[in-house]
């Protein structure tokens, strides 16, 4: 990918010493390649690229922006125009200077992977494991190589050059009187290597999902109604997300006072920018600010929201680098970045868990989810099974779960020690961001099926 | 375009470039304040092209980098067979107000004018105005341009409801605005969250209705299985009219370049017709439907139906409100398609809306959940009619639909 033109940058700059009212800049550029294989062919190959540059000025009471897909002087030139001539007629005051990231400068490199499409899909191949008769496996390979820079009359100047890495991956069975399947998405930043899960190869991972999809096809309906459930770090990674979603000071669900009183000893739910090899690696947000860890819930009370500079300059608390946007064609908005449920005191052992929790039903991976409204959620499972003496036993079919926020939380009375993270778009308002979510195994109690 | 298309020319078999110039206006109302102002102006373009049995496509900036790197994609990519683009040239249909509205022309300071002369006194709204130039050109004779307008406002009510309205190019007004500003300030009806399970009728006013509508049928009507099948009850035939006038999804040509048609889906609940993009049509030695979309420029195209009407059930718009027990929606918050066949239409919603009984509102509910099949739980619909200024949205009424 092409680096930013100097003029593009020495233009915004000389405009940014002359700004009236706060201003930013952000000039970003991102390179999308998509491999889609089936079993070891490489099927298709294709994807894109968009840069752009966009201009931004706010003040307590209003927010001016304006982009363009084909930056040059003129066009820098009038759009700088544009947003102050707005802020100017539009906006009055500005934000008080402790909202605002000054002087904020830092170079964040990630991207260690300089293999062409081909040598790629040629290291996905080699992973592949021998497929048995009836099994297949699909996988979507998603390259993005983003390019950011966010510079601001504060004399701040921020660059980040990143890859993204997510890949979807199908493992299907087939016989006589079967289709089943089971899916999962890994994701990662900076290296293919960074795709494998901790604990197993991408080889074992896939040889996993086959028996998953394999062990479905003898599947039979789990018992339904209200049950003991243990939910794997997918689903309560989920869960976590889901309650982050009410943590937005921008959006129109933005309700934390609901989990204010929640009696969850023991349980913090964060959100960070990750670290460095994570899907989603977001070392500062998309207003300029750093990021730093923002803590939703921990030990049932609320403490601190996801904001955006205007929304910190309104509660007159402190942005911690959650104003995220897709590209330089979207104004920031509040958004998560890689959010967990974690405990604070020594959590589970999967064994000791299964082995304390007979006749619970054990989920796993995750179809979807959705929070039906600020209290109330649906989500469906990959896969069910019933846990018997410290193992898992009967494969059971994927059916809903749904209940109240505040009860899964309140009834949750056991917690893993360890914590995984999943990739994932997180879609708001039209736009789609990287994001990690992750927990713990959690055990509580759940409807099973209604849905 | 052109220039880019004939350069290539000697290197591909077939080779098609998409190009979209979005001017985009955005402001965010907060009790009769403008708080945010966007201006967009986003240029793009996509290839697809097609060399010996390869298949590449590619977005970019620029028509030359988006070209060059559909080539890199094709030259990767696996063999995959009769795949083609539609073959012009085309005479393309005459679609009334395309790009006759005096908003094509509108500035980002007229709209912010537009907006102050509505006087809107809502909470909180949104209102988007996207003028849209599109060009397809390729190798096959095709070469289409459109210029469109399309207005999008949201406005919430103090009851909790929301009132949407999409307006298409001529249909664009203050009047409209003014309407929907009207409806606002009356809605002072008691809300009342939560709602016990039961079985009744459900109402889905005419610009939820075609969003649902569309987005059910649309995969139900890309399988040639569907044929000759009865998918309604017997008295209700369907037509998707990519050409009628004033329609939201109405064009001279879809998102190949082939003429938009007016067809019959569902004849007397049989269904008749499906959706074909040109490659299908090619395999089935017969013509594209018109029916293929671009979410947007960087997007694969795919198939959809574009305005659709029923007819056989029709009745009056307040025959059809006066619902025994039900709901009547204000806003489709969600689908829920997990573990549900769109294939066999069904559906499975959240809502807010109305709850009505013995044809009178009682009070505001939401997030109510609704489960019931598109096909046989549709029984009636209201005539054609105009919703503000907007032509030709139909009222549905689903029966026997679960609340949950």
């Amino acid at each position: 990918m092409k680096e930013f033109p100097p003029s593009w940058i020495a233009l915004a700059e000389s405009f940014l010493e002359k700004a009236r009212h706060y201003t930013d800049v952000r000039i970003t550029s991102h390179k999308n390649v998509d491999l889609f294989l089936h079993n070891k062919e490489l099927k298709q190959c294709k994807g894109g690229s968009y840069s752009g540059l966009s201009v931004r000025s706010i003040t307590p009471a209003f927010t001016a922006f304006a982009c363009t897909s084909n930056p040059h002087s003129q066009t820098i030139k009038r759009i700088f125009n544009k947003v102050e001539r707005r802020a100017d007629s539009l906006g009055k005051g500005d934000l008080p200077v402790s909202a605002l990231p000054a002087d904020v400068k830092g170079e964040f490199k990630n991207n260690d992977v300089h293999s062409s499409p081909g040598e790629i899909a040629a290291w996905l191949q080699e992973r592949i494991p021998p497929l048995d008769v009836g099994t297949h496996v699909d996988m979507v390979l998603r390259i993005i190589e983003e390019r950011k820079m966010v510079i601001n009359s504060e004399n701040s100047r921020l660059y980040l050059d990143v890859i993204y890495l997510y890949l979807h991956i199908d493992a299907a069975y087939r016989d006589k009187n079967h289709f089943t399947y089971f899916s999962s998405d890994l994701g990662g930043s900076g290296s293919l290597e960074n795709l494998e899960e901790k604990d197993h190869s991408l080889t074992e991972t896939i040889e996993s999902l086959v028996r998953c999809a394999r062990r479905l096809s003898e599947a039979s309906s789990p018992p339904e109604g209200m049950r003991e459930v243990i939910l794997d770090s997918k689903l309560s990674g989920l869960i976590a997300h889901e309650i982050g979603h009410t943590f937005e000071a921008d959006s129109n669900t933005f309700s934390p006072h609901l989990l204010n009183d929640v009696s969850i000893p023991n349980i913090s739910i964060k959100d960070d920018g990750g670290s460095k090899d994570v899907f989603g690696w977001t070392p500062f947000d998309d207003e300029g600010v750093k990021s730093r860890e923002i803590t939703l819930i921990k030990e049932g009370e609320v403490y601190q929201k996801l904001h955006t500079l205007q929304t910190a300059a309104k509660m007159n608390e402190e942005p911690l680098g959650s104003g995220r946007a897709e590209n330089s064609s979207a104004c920031p908005m509040s958004r998560m970045r890689n959010t967990y449920l974690m405990t604070e005191s020594e959590g589970w052992s999967r064994e000791a868990l299964l082995e304390d929790s007979p006749g619970a039903l054990f989920m796993e991976g995750r179809e979807g989810g959705i929070k039906v409204s600020s209290d109330h959620f649906i989500l469906y499972p990959a896969v069910i099974y019933r846990v018997g003496k410290g193992d898992l036993e009967n494969t059971c079919i994927p059916v809903s779960l749904d209940g109240k926020v505040k009860e899964i939380l309140e009834n949750i009375d056991a917690v893993g020690k360890d914590v995984q993270f999943f990739p994932s778009y997180c879609q708001k308002r039209n736009q789609g961001v990287p994001v990690s979510m992750g927990g713990s195994l959690i055990r509580t109690k759940l409807r099973v099926g209604r849905y | 375009m052109e220039k880019v298309m004939e350069k290539t020319l000697s290197k591909v078999d077939l080779i098609e470039i998409y190009q979209q110039l979005d001017y985009l206006y955005h402001v965010e109302l907060h009790s009769n304040r403008i708080i945010t102002s966007e201006e967009k102006k986003i240029v793009g373009f996509s290839s697809r092209c097609r060399i010996k049995d390869k298949i590449g496509f590619s977005y970019a900036n620029t028509a030359h980098e988006a070209v060059s790197e559909a080539l890199k994609s094709a030259e990767k990519s696996s063999p995959s067979v009769d795949w083609t683009l539609p073959r012009g040239p085309f005479e393309y249909p005459h679609v009334g107000g395309l790009a006759s509205s005096s908003l094509t022309s509108l500035t980002f300071d007229d709209f912010i004018h537009y907006i102050g002369e509505a006087n809107l006194t809502s909470h909180v709204g949104t209102l988007d105005l996207l003028r849209r130039k599109t060009r397809i050109i390729n190798n096959l004779g095709v070469k289409a341009q459109k210029l469109e307008t399309l207005m999008e406002v949201y406005l919430n009510c103090k009851d909790g409801s929301q009132v949407e309205h999409t307006m298409s190019r001529d249909c664009i007004s203050i009047d409209t605005l003014e309407q929907m500003n009207k409806r606002i300030s009356g809605a002072k009806r008691k809300r009342k969250a939560h709602l016990a399970e039961f079985k009744g009728s459900l109402l889905v006013p005419g610009r939820l209705s075609h969003h649902l509508c569309r987005n059910y049928l649309r995969t139900a009507f890309q399988i040639p299985a569907i044929l000759d099948k009865y998918v309604l009850i017997q008295d209700i035939s369907l037509v998707d009219d990519g050409t009628l006038p004033g329609g939201i999804f109405s064009s001279p040509f879809d998102g190949e370049g082939t003429p938009c048609k007016k067809r019959e889906l569902i004849i007397e609940g049989k269904a008749t017709h499906i959706m074909l993009d040109s490659s299908q049509a090619a395999r089935q030695h017969t013509e594209a439907t018109g029916n293929v979309t671009r979410v947007s420029w960087q997007s694969s195209p795919t198939l959809i139906p574009n305005n659709l009407i029923f007819y056989g059930k029709e009745c009056n718009r307040e025959e059809l409100r006066n619902i025994n027990e039900g709901v009547i929606a204000t806003r489709l918050k969600a689908f829920l398609p997990i573990l549900f066949n769109r294939n066999l239409g069904e559906v499975f919603l959240i809502i807010d809306g109305f709850f009505v009984k013995d044809g009178h509102i009682k009070y505001f509910v939401d997030n109510v959940k609704a489960k019931f099949n598109f096909f046989t739980s549709l029984r009636k619909m209201s005539e054609l009619y105009q919703e503000y200024q907007q032509p030709y949205l139909q009222d549905f009424l689903f029966e026997n639909v679960e609340f949950l």
